[in-house]
């Protein structure tokens, strides 16, 4: 077994290697290689949960990966896995598989996009995997250079701009974290472990102060805040988020699963892995400030997406809205609360997934996202009757994303009331008001869409193919599933989460 | 009886299952499978059946119960502990739900062959009603807050997918929403109770709730400046508020009418609303324990008054009913807030009896006619003798006429509710409770005759609806179920005697089995109670605590057995009150709609008849004002604050600031340092340079150059 993380983060580069090596033109040879590629990943990350270790809460020491790379620096190839890690590995071999299903209408650049969308899978696998600072550093940012090309030349038609945009605001984050990792690998005494993520947690850095123009800061709490602007960016927790709704509404379809289904999770992974452990006494301080924060963004992001017209783009607000509910999560530091966070994390994933593909679906047959066109008329209308198949499924993605007890969200959000409480009374109450926007938005929206008599444009849509079915079934398959039976993915998380737990529980 | 999970299980599996199987291959069973549903809905009575008599027709204990309990999941790990056990959990007052539930389903299951026929979707309507019928039963059965919520929700789903079932009109989305989201402002106070009482408690089950109240473990605390127990209590409350239609969140009901008759039945009226009463009961012990009965009583009183004023005016045949059943549930509710547990319960159980046979009466109607206006209705006891007969019943039994069953329950609420108003030594101000219950049972019986003598009497207004209407036939799935329901409504199957051994006592209706058993918690036999695993053993408890301890405790004013003769006689002149009431409101309607002696309300009272008719204004209100011009404009605002602001001017305007110092610094490079190279300007402007540069390029092939050179590299340095 030691082999797999290699084979997980490698395998899709195979296939993007494979892809490139295609002679152009050759458009479906390029989706079935994908396809395989991607299946094939998604298969191993399901060979890694068969062989996971639910007792170990550090990382598995069966697939733990260490070689040397830069020698000079200490700087290894470090690959290890975890029960945070595990259900955002799951989780990014599903939504790939899925995504490139659905992206068999893209007509345009075949080759190129295919590579790309392959090459993203491998970069997001190495930020879950990597234990070495550098390398993780290294993913982190690699990774937006296939975003910024898949937005940038598949988008909408305001791409550019979304792309940029996003590129320099996380790009803004990143440099501010390796002034982070730059210090720690000072700090740490330029030694062997002076890029190992794992020799750093436990609050070593309590004692240390730096001196900057003559003033003194504590060293945690200094470069806490460095960490935390890279990973909050991410989230996007607010006043970060406003990148998020362009990148969205631009980016085709599948690049919008794969930014709201696993790369908003790297930032809240960040806090995880990095900032929570590495400065643990910070981080107990400024709960306060982060559970703020993800309050704001809750209740903030729903207001926002009430407003929208366009779909796509209140859906993105929802993101917003449901990101904060795993920072409340996180900053609550309880063993509710942060399971219900790691949870929420993968939940999601899987239900806002399906609302990108599902809006995606639409998109193809309508080339417009207006609830209510700008000139007032309605957008769609009657949807239920012309599509009765999309509509069930929609009802299930829609329920799953708004909390419905029975599907997956719920659990992760009464788990994160239940961790916040004691800690955030006021805070807790105050989130309700969340719980409650956030049924109105995707209510309201639905009924403006989807009930009524069928619009004259409506009535030309067909439903959904076998194909578009068949990739949204695993989805729903995951929302029920795991609404119902939690236990799966809290069974192997729960150590892991534990010991994060008991460690700032020191602090 | 041994209890295996075996025995319950299939009560909540078997619909479940019906559910599953009807949603998935419904389409191609025969008849769409709605015999899948009616023989599951059955196979429940039948289990239901059996527990029930288990407990009423065994030993007449009122402290025994069964609870078992199995782990969910469990978050344990090195210090930290924390898991969610769910259970079932049944005492006296879950058999008799059970029974309810299941025998009120199974004939509208039955009914709903008959009555949606002709339906489309008529598959599709199944599948809803099973998985509703699943999840109230789930509801029923759970041992904790957590599982009733999680089906309180589930049944707030299907209600919600049952008014939008005509999803072609426009009105059934709104009213499908508005039902979801009023019902989700009590949810969510109820989620942020549980999550308040999970930290007190440890966990949500109900019985270590009543072990912690009985160990004083609310007492004391403060959360927000209130008392803790009050707070919870409250946030329970509201939960009830919402799902039973509870003033102020009363105005979805009306609308949820949209959805078709046999759901208004199941949904809005026997089952769904009820299950917030129902609450409130299993909570009662908190309730009290928070001080929140006078706040209950009073927000029974004003629902029950203030619905049924709004009934008066209504022409729609399911919309009287609709705010009967509103202003009934207030009843229950004011049941509750006087300390009358057991016959707040006992009307839920009566109210779904005989609200359920008025809106499948209602169904028979509307199907035979096609005409829910009541004015165009009339003299149609001739074309549809049998739902004549059921519907005349269940409107005696709702106006509160002797013998009948909504006699027993609403005079005791009100006797009670007299007794707590009046004799019981509180501020006389509380007696507004009683004022406003006996004033609502006048114009209860008013309206209800009111809308018997519309439909049934009299010469029919259109003649041509008249015409065409069949006369009814007796038939084993339209009429039958009414008439079944309709034995149902008599009293004596509430106040006499139902058990094995007793049954000849039935006519002498001394022993009062409902009033024996069902009686709120006591709390301290909970302390330290067993607790087992889903096993194949009971729990059966029996101690010899004096009755209602923790209510002298907490100085509780309800119904105590201190003041014997007080509450006896405020009972008696309760009886008599009602008797009068309720007669006398049946012949105002006679001599307003019969003999046309008296003229009718609306032009009696015109102004105040524009009122009722808007419902006091509470849609208008809600939608209009605090959705349409407060929330929705504040969220416009919000938006082009967020996109046309802050993210226009603080986020892109950061990103032109520092374009600017790039082009200084490129000019200060080109110019000054040139030669030097970029150690000058620092390493993150010159990142930012640079990727500008890159992007500004605008060449795709020379962005894969870069990646393919760099990936190269990167695979080339790398040492496996």
């Amino acid at each position: 077994m030691n082999g797999l993380l290699n084979w997980i983060l490698w395998f899709p580069v195979i296939g993007m290697i494979a892809v490139l090596v295609i002679p152009k033109g050759n458009d479906n040879a390029i989706r079935w290689t994908s396809l395989v590629a991607t299946a094939i990943t998604f298969i191993l990350t399901l060979v890694l949960y068969a062989n996971f270790d639910e007792s170990v809460a550090g990382m598995q020491p069966d697939f733990l990966v260490k070689v040397p790379w830069i020698e000079q620096f200490n700087i290894f190839y470090s690959l290890g896995i975890d029960g945070i890690s595990l259900p955002m590995t799951i989780l990014n071999g599903l939504l790939f598989f899925l995504c490139v299903m659905s992206s068999w209408t893209v007509e345009k650049n075949v080759k190129a996009y295919f590579a790309l969308l392959l090459m993203l899978q491998s970069t997001v696998f190495g930020v879950f995997f990597s234990l070495d600072f550098f390398l993780f550093y290294v993913y982190w940012e690699v990774m937006l250079l296939p975003m910024f090309f898949l937005i940038g030349v598949w988008g909408g038609e305001n791409r550019e701009y979304a792309a940029v945009k996003f590129f320099l605001y996380t790009f803004f984050g990143s440099i501010v974290m390796l002034v982070g990792i730059i210090a720690l690998y000072y700090a740490t005494g330029k030694g062997v472990d002076s890029f190992n993520i794992l020799a750093m947690h436990g609050g070593k850095f309590s004692e240390l102060t730096v001196t900057i123009f003559g003033n003194v800061f504590s060293f945690e709490k200094l470069f806490f805040w460095a960490m935390f602007l890279g990973f909050a960016i991410k989230v996007p927790v607010f006043p970060f988020h406003t990148w998020l709704p362009h990148a969205h509404v631009q980016a085709p379809t599948a690049v919008s699963v794969i930014l709201a289904g696993v790369l908003l999770k790297m930032g809240t992974y960040g806090f995880l892995r990095i900032a929570f452990p590495i400065f643990p006494a910070a981080s107990v301080l400024y709960s306060d400030i982060i559970g703020a924060l993800g309050l704001i963004s809750v209740i903030y992001g729903a207001l926002c997406a009430m407003a929208q017209d366009d779909v796509k783009k209140l859906v993105a607000y929802s993101s917003v809205s449901h990101m904060g509910f795993v920072m409340m999560g996180l900053a609550a530091m309880t063993v509710q609360g942060m399971n219900g966070a790691v949870l929420q994390m993968f939940n999601h994933g899987t239900s806002t997934a399906m609302m990108f593909l599902l809006i995606g679906v639409l998109y193809e047959r309508s080339h417009h996202r207006w609830i209510v066109k700008p000139d007032g008329s309605k957008g769609f209308g009657g949807l239920y009757t012309q599509m009765p198949r999309y509509t069930v499924i929609f009802i299930i993605g829609m329920f799953a994303s708004l909390g419905l007890p029975g599907l997956s969200g719920f659990i992760s959000e009464a788990l994160i009331f239940l961790g916040m409480y004691e800690k955030f009374t006021t805070m807790t109450v105050l989130a309700i008001i969340g719980l409650l926007i956030g049924a109105a938005y995707l209510l309201w929206m639905f009924k403006r869409m989807f009930f009524g008599e069928v619009n004259p444009e409506v009535s030309e849509y067909e439903d959904m193919n076998l194909r578009e079915v068949a990739y949204m079934i695993p989805l729903c398959v995951a929302v029920i599933v795991f609404g119902i039976f939690p236990a799966p993915i809290l069974n192997v998380m729960k150590a892991s989460v534990g010991q994060l737990v008991d460690l700032l529980a020191k602090y | 009886m041994e209890y295996t999970i075996g025995s319950v299980a299939p009560i909540f599996l078997a619909p479940f299952t019906a559910f599953v199987i009807n949603a998935f291959v419904g389409k191609k069973l025969p008849r769409q499978g709605d015999w899948l549903s009616v023989l599951a809905i059955f196979i429940s009575f039948l289990f239901s059946f059996r527990i029930f008599m288990d407990f009423v027709g065994g030993s007449f204990a009122t402290d025994y119960y069964i609870h078992k309990v199995f782990t969910w999941f469990d978050l344990s790990s090195g210090n930290q502990n924390f898991k969610v056990e769910m259970g079932i959990y049944i005492d006296q007052m879950t058999s008799i739900m059970l029974l309810m539930v299941t025998g009120v389903a199974t004939m509208i299951h039955l009914f709903s062959t008959w009555y949606m026929h002709d339906d489309v979707r008529y598959g599709k309507f199944f599948v809803y009603l099973s998985l509703f019928t699943s999840g109230m039963l789930g509801l029923v059965l759970s041992d904790n807050l957590l599982s009733l919520f999680i089906f309180w929700e589930i049944m707030g789903f299907c209600s919600y997918s049952l008014i939008g079932f005509y999803y072609e009109k426009e009105k059934a989305g709104d009213a499908s929403i508005k039902a979801f989201m009023t019902t989700r402002v009590g949810d969510v106070f109820l989620l942020l109770g549980m999550v308040a009482i999970w930290q007190v408690v440890g966990n949500v089950s109900f019985v270590d709730i009543y072990a912690a109240i009985a160990e004083g473990k609310f007492a004391g605390q403060q959360v927000l400046g209130i008392s803790l127990a009050t707070f919870t209590a409250f946030c329970v409350f509201m939960g009830t508020i919402g799902k039973s239609a509870q003033f102020p969140l009363q105005v979805w009901l009306p609308d949820a009418m949209m959805g078709p008759t046999p759901c208004s039945a199941l949904i809005h009226a026997a089952t769904m609303v009820a299950a917030g009463v129902y609450l409130s009961l299993r909570m009662y012990p908190l309730m009290v324990a928070g001080d929140l009965t006078h706040f209950i009583a009073l927000i029974g009183a004003i629902t029950a008054f203030g619905a049924a004023t709004i009934a008066l005016v209504q022409t729609d045949l399911k919309a009287v009913l609709a705010f009967s059943t509103i202003s009934q549930l207030g009843y229950m509710v004011m049941g509750v807030g006087v300390g009358s547990y057991n016959a707040a319960f006992m009307h839920v159980i009566t109210h779904a009896v005989f609200k359920a046979c008025l809106f499948l009466s209602a169904g028979s109607i509307i199907h035979s006619v096609h005409e829910q206006e009541m004015p165009k209705l009339g003299g149609l006891r001739k074309k549809l003798p049998f739902t004549f007969i059921a519907m005349m019943a269940c409107t005696l039994a709702i106006a509160g006429v002797p013998f009948f069953a909504g006699f027993v329950s609403k005079d005791r609420i009100l006797g009670d509710a007299l007794y707590w108003g009046l004799f019981s030594g509180q501020s006389k101000v509380w007696a507004i409770v009683p004022i406003l219950g006996f004033a609502g049972a006048f114009l209860t019986a008013f309206y209800m005759f009111r809308m018997m003598f519309l439909i049934f009497f009299g010469q029919p207004r259109d003649k041509h609806l008249y015409d065409h209407c069949h006369q009814e036939h007796i038939g084993f799935n339209s009429n039958i179920p009414l008439l079944i329901l309709t034995v149902f409504t008599l009293g004596f199957w509430y106040a006499g005697s139902l058990t094995g051994q007793n049954i000849v006592k039935v006519f002498g209706a001394k022993t009062e089995w409902f009033k024996i058993l069902v009686e709120a918690p006591k709390v301290e036999k909970f302390i330290n109670h067993p607790r087992e695993e889903f096993g194949f053993v009971d729990t059966r408890l029996k101690t010899d605590l004096p009755v209602a301890v923790y209510e002298h405790q907490s100085g509780f004013v309800g119904v105590n057995p201190e003041n014997e003769h007080g509450l006896h006689s405020a009972h008696v002149i309760g009886a008599i009150a009602s008797i009068f009431i309720a007669l006398s409101g049946i012949f105002l309607a006679y001599l307003m709609y019969v003999k046309r002696s008296v003229k009718p309300l609306a032009e009696s009272f015109r102004g105040y008849t524009t009122t009722l008719q808007n419902r006091y204004y509470f849609d208008n209100f809600y939608v209009g004002r605090v959705i349409q011009k407060g929330l929705i404009p504040f969220n416009r605002f919000l938006s082009w604050l967020d996109s046309g602001v802050y993210d226009r001017y603080a986020v892109d305007g950061w990103a032109s600031v520092n374009r600017f110092l790039f082009r200084i610094s490129k000019w200060f490079d080109d110019v000054i340092v040139d030669s030097i190279g970029v150690d000058g300007t620092g390493v993150a402007v010159n990142l930012m340079n640079l990727i500008l540069r890159i992007v500004q390029s605008g060449k795709i092939q020379f962005y894969f150059v870069v990646l393919i050179v760099t990936l190269a590299g990167y695979v080339w340095t790398f040492k496996f």
